[in-house]
Order: C-alpha cells, then structure tokens, then sequence
C-alpha cells in the first residue's frame, strides 16, 4: 500500500473505515481470539545458562587445549614434588655419607636412596626436589616483583601519558638496548653469590618488556567506549583503573608471566652453571647439573637427574604459557 | 628515514653510554681489589701497584680517564696477566667465538627456516606435528643441557663401537666445531621455525596468493616467489637476539667445549677480579649486541618497502 505523505493511519480509524465500508463484514477480531505461537516473549527474556565470565571463557579455551591441560597436571605434580619430596626420603640434603660415594644401583636403593647418591654420598632425590624448590622460589619471586614493577611503570606511562610517558618510555627503550645477561652477571658479582641476590638481578633484567606491553593494552582500552561511557557517568580515575583497565590488562600480563617463568629458571640455572649462582650447601637447578656436569661419564645421573626436572619444569611452563595465550587472542575467539 | 636513523644511533649510543658507566660503577663496587689475592704484599708495593694501574686517583677521574681512552679504542690493561692488553685478549679469543657463534646462527636461521617452511605448508599434519614438537623442545631445553646430552651420546657411542665420531672438547679442525655450533643453535632454530611457520601461514591465507594461483602460476614458483619471499620477513628481526643469544650461550657452551673462546675468558676473569678485562670484555660485547640490534634494525627497514612507505609519510 503506498503511503500519502502527511496522513497517517490510526489503528482505531482503520477498523472502523473497515467498519463503515464493507457492512457485510460480519466480524470483527477482538483481542483474546488469537494465540501467539511460536516465541514465547517471556520465556525468551530468561536466562538459561550460567553467565560466562572473562575466566571462565578463558578456562573453558585452555581446557580444550590438550597440551597446556597435561602440562599443568605435570606441573601439579612437579609442585607437589617439590614441597613434600624431601619429606618423603629420610635423609636431609646436606648429609653426607663418605661410605658410599656416588652410587646409583640395586643396593643404595633398597637402603632408600632412590635415586642414588653423589658424591659426597648425599641422597640426589632429596636435593633434587631441594634444588627444584629454590629455582621455583627464584622463578616466582622474580615474577612477582617482575610484574608489579612493569604493572606500575607501564600503566602509569600509559594513563598519565604526555611528556612523562614518552620521557619514561626512553629510558625503558634505552635499558632495553642493554644485554640483560650482562649486567644480570654484573649484580651477581656486585653483590655477592645469593638466593636474593639472583632474584634482585633477575627482576631488574625483566621488567622493561612487560612495562611496554601493559602501557600499550592501557593505551589501547583507554580509548575504548566502555571506559569513556564510565568516565561520563562520573566515575573517579581510581575506579576506571580498578574497575576497567586493571582486570583487562591482566590477561597480557598473566601471559607474560607465564612465559617469563622458563626464562627465569633457565637464567637460574645458566647463572648457576657457570659458578656464580646459588652457593653450596644450597642447591638450585643449575647448580646441581654443573655439579653432576663435572662428573658427566662416571656418574651421568648426577647430570640428566636435574637436566631432565629444568627441561620439564620450562617445557611445562611454555605450553601452558602457549595456551593462555591463544586462549586470551582476541584473533581466535569467534 | 633518515631521521629515523639518527634517532636510532643516538638512543644506541646512550644506551651504550649507560651500560659503560653501570660497569664502571658496579665493577667498582667489586668486593676485594685485584691484588687481594697475591701473596702478602707489602704495602709499598701494593700502593705502587695502585699508583701503575691509577687506582689511587679519585673514583670520578678514574671514570674520565677511562671514557678518555675507550674513544681510542684503549680498553686497558690486565691486572692479572702481565703484559696483556684488552684488545690484545680480544684480539687472540674472539676469532674463536666468532667461529663458532657464526655457525650456530648459520645452522638456526637455515634449519629453523626450512622447518617452518615444511609446518607450514605442511599445517596440521604429520610434518607439522614433527616440527612444532621439535621446535617446542628446543626452545625448553637449555643449550648447556643439550650440549652434555650431546657429549654424553657421542662418548657413549665411541666407547662401545670403539670410534669416535666426534671430537667433545677443544678447538681443532671443522669437525670440533659441529656439537657446539648445533647445542648453541637448537634454540634459534626452534624460534626461527615457529616464527616462520606463523608468519607463513598468514601470507598464504593473503589475496595475493590466491591471484597468483588463479593466474596459473605452478605451486613451485608460487611458493618460493611469493609465500617464502614475503613471509621471511618477521624472521630477519630474530637475527638481533639470536646474536645476543648465542653470544651469552657461549659462555657456558665454550666453558663445557673447552673452547679458549672470549666467553670463556670472559667468565675466567669474573673469579679472577680482573677489574679492566671484566669491564672491557663488558662494553665489547655491549658494543657487539647494540650494534647487530642496531643494524638488524636498518637492514628491516631497508628490506621491507612497506616501513619504507609508512616512514615517509609520517615525516
């Protein structure tokens, strides 16, 4: 029907123009004749389904991913390992046993030294968990202050913006130019072979990277509708950082971490192997495989022990590290 | 581009700036001096000592004599071994390194290119599995584990069938050169791959390749001309960290090698409390890095008509 422009049809003129022309109409529809079928309006409003938070999406792609699923139970039990494997062995990691030397067969064994003793007859299987429990410690620790430190610098660059984020991101990119491992064996000489000492030059190595990742994502959101919308609606700074910025950057950063941790065991342990990583009696990783490296063909265990734990250990790490990646690129969500 | 350039040089250069004062500051605050391990010195001596290698001047002179002559190129001399110049020591143990550093990145980029190339073409098959699996572990394994696995095998092999394939320590002809070269640059080549794999797969999926196909170019030249050429790029950016990577690599893979190369030296003089062979070995390799980085950066920019374009129109 084509349309007069300036008039427009009521509903009510209509049925009773109808009603006026054709008399013979015997009958008028009222309103309860006619049933709707199909989409019920009611019905359509409710929510079936639990809401899918962020994480829970995040979770629910991770899980399908087969290789970061087998790598975090893998890790789970390197973990538990880790804590409680000492416990499980009677020995402690620095008795020593001169009777013995190091020996890995049938009877250490059955004497409860599973897997075998070194060379100063001290139990490997309670310092290798030993030893997996600083590296651990020294990879988390570094982390932690890795992404507090990059958090802060990279997001307060990215929010304030101006003079101050380009003067800070001139200074990141300069430190950037500077071979980590350089001066990573700088501090360590400076300050002395040490559990701290490692985890202070580490943190300091690592930070720049995530700093200019996290000032780009808060770049990035900062320009968003959502935020605007919340900036308009009067909330505070402090709330657009916690509420919005915050927990959308973590994803990035998380993955970044993750990442980081490998990189942080293997500096570790590469620290450790050329002599000026965790002193003795203490055991990490590192030190242990360049103790066992010294005696590679009369005792390869002392080697492989800890070289196969700092394999898995950083395997582990990367393909859960890839997961979350992938699970996290908004280019793979569909 | 050229600002760009310039841009660029001066940030190396304060950068490099940077890393010569830490070193000077930290190798300062060094616990013990170099003669502390000399037998009893008498304090004459020692104070003589001081005065020859001008450690009794003021900290901040000390630092402008220093820069002084590192802008002639003078590193020093050192304190351990009597007569021997820094750039001396350079000079007889970085020929080593580089010999082996050179390989290493030669065997990554090339094997660590194919292998990305066979991913994929190869996507989601049994090639594709291969590669990925290899890459993954090679970039979890750490190279000083590699490398004793390598030894171990070697010597295993040499002591039941009574012939030894391989040399495992010390620096002779090509063949010594091969366990080292290939423990250093597992991890370039598992980067290189998985790099090259993705960045492959996305120039397939590009128009380009499709009009290629659809003029009835054969699968061969389409690939090699087109896919390979433009997916390489991304690549070239991973030369400047593998360099870095080899480099601090052979401090450890020299060390288990037996390889009188300049990491070697370099981590030999960390337990001597050799002052100026620490701080000049320090800056050279700073040198190096900051260098390669900076001209792996230019070579990108020149090689890709793209950055070429977009920095044209910014300025």
């Amino acid at each position: 029907m084509e349309k007069k422009p300036g008039y427009e049809l009521d509903n009510e003129d209509v049925k009773l123009k109808l009603v006026e022309k054709d008399l013979e109409l015997e009958y008028i529809s009222t309103d309860g004749d006619f049933a709707v079928y199909g989409s019920d309006l009611e019905e359509s409003e409710k929510i079936h389904r639990k809401n899918i938070s962020y994480w829970g999406d995040v979770y629910r792609r991770v899980k399908q991913n087969k290789g970061a699923v087998i790598s975090f139970w893998v890790l789970v039990v390197l973990v538990f390992l880790c804590i409680f494997g000492p416990f499980m062995s009677e020995f402690s990691f620095r008795q020593m046993n001169s009777t013995i030397g190091d020996q890995w067969n049938w009877t250490v064994i059955k004497e409860g030294h599973w897997f075998g003793t070194d060379v100063f007859g001290r139990d490997v299987w309670v310092r290798l968990w030993e030893g997996g429990r600083v590296s651990f410690l020294i990879a988390l620790v570094t982390v932690i202050s890795e992404g507090i430190f990059g958090t802060v610098y990279g997001g307060l660059s990215g929010l304030v913006g101006g003079k101050l984020d380009v003067v800070m991101m001139r200074i990141v990119e300069i430190i950037m130019c500077i071979p980590s491992m350089l001066y990573i064996i700088l501090f360590m000489m400076v300050l002395g072979p040490g559990i701290g000492t490692i985890m202070i030059a580490m943190a300091i190595s690592t930070w720049p990277m995530l700093a200019i990742i996290v000032r780009g994502e808060v770049l990035r959101i900062k320009n968003y509708e959502y935020v605007m919308a919340a900036e308009v609606l009067g909330a505070s700074k402090g709330r657009v950082l916690m509420k919005h910025l915050l927990p959308n950057t973590m994803g990035v950063i998380i993955v970044k971490l993750t990442l980081d941790i490998p990189g942080a065991i293997f500096t570790c342990a590469f620290l450790s192997f050329i002599g000026i990583g965790v002193p003795p009696p203490n055991a990490s990783l590192g030190s242990l495989a360049f103790t066992g490296y010294t005696q590679l063909y009369s005792a390869p265990y002392l080697f492989f022990f800890p070289a196969i734990l700092i394999s898995l250990i950083t395997l582990t790490f990367n393909l859960i590290g890839d997961g979350l990646r992938d699970a996290l690129d908004p280019k793979l969500r569909h | 581009m050229v600002k760009y350039i310039i841009l660029r040089l001066i940030y190396s250069v304060i950068s490099l700036w940077f890393i010569i004062t830490l070193t000077f500051i930290l190798v300062h605050m060094l616990p013990g001096d170099p003669f502390a391990s000399a037998k009893a010195m008498p304090a004459s001596i020692k104070a003589e000592m001081f005065k020859k290698y001008g450690l009794n001047k003021p900290v901040v002179t000390q630092y402008f004599i220093y820069l002084g002559n590192l802008l002639q190129g003078d590193l020093g001399m050192s304190m351990r071994e009597r007569g021997r110049t820094v750039v001396g020591i350079i000079a007889t143990h970085f020929p080593y390194s580089f010999n082996i550093g050179i390989k290493a990145c030669i065997f990554g980029a090339v094997f660590g290119v194919i292998m990305g190339i066979i991913a994929g073409l190869y996507r989601a098959q049994v090639w594709d599995t291969l590669s990925l699996l290899i890459a993954i572990i090679g970039v979890s394994v750490p190279s000083f584990i590699l490398a004793g696995l390598f030894q171990y095998i070697v010597v295993a092999i040499g002591q039941s069938t009574g012939y030894n394939i391989l040399p495992v320590a010390g620096f002779g002809g090509f063949d010594s050169t091969i366990l080292p070269s290939i423990a250093l640059g597992m991890f370039p080549v598992a980067l290189v791959a998985r790099l090259m794999r993705a960045s492959l797969i996305e120039v397939l999926g590009q128009d380009y390749i499709k009009t290629a196909k659809a003029k009835g170019v054969s699968t061969t030249s389409m690939i090699v001309k087109h896919a390979i050429r433009n997916a390489i790029m991304p690549v070239i950016t991973f030369m400047g960290p593998m360099v870095a990577f080899v480099l601090t690599g052979s401090f450890v893979i020299e060390k288990m090698f037996a390889i009188p190369g300049i990491g070697k030296y370099y981590v030999d003089c960390i337990f001597n409390d050799d002052y100026t062979v620490i701080m000049g070995l320090t800056i050279f390799f700073a040198v190096l890095l900051i260098g390669v980085i900076f001209l792996v950066d230019l070579s990108y920019s020149f090689i890709d008509p793209r950055i070429k374009v977009q920095s044209g129109k910014g300025e």
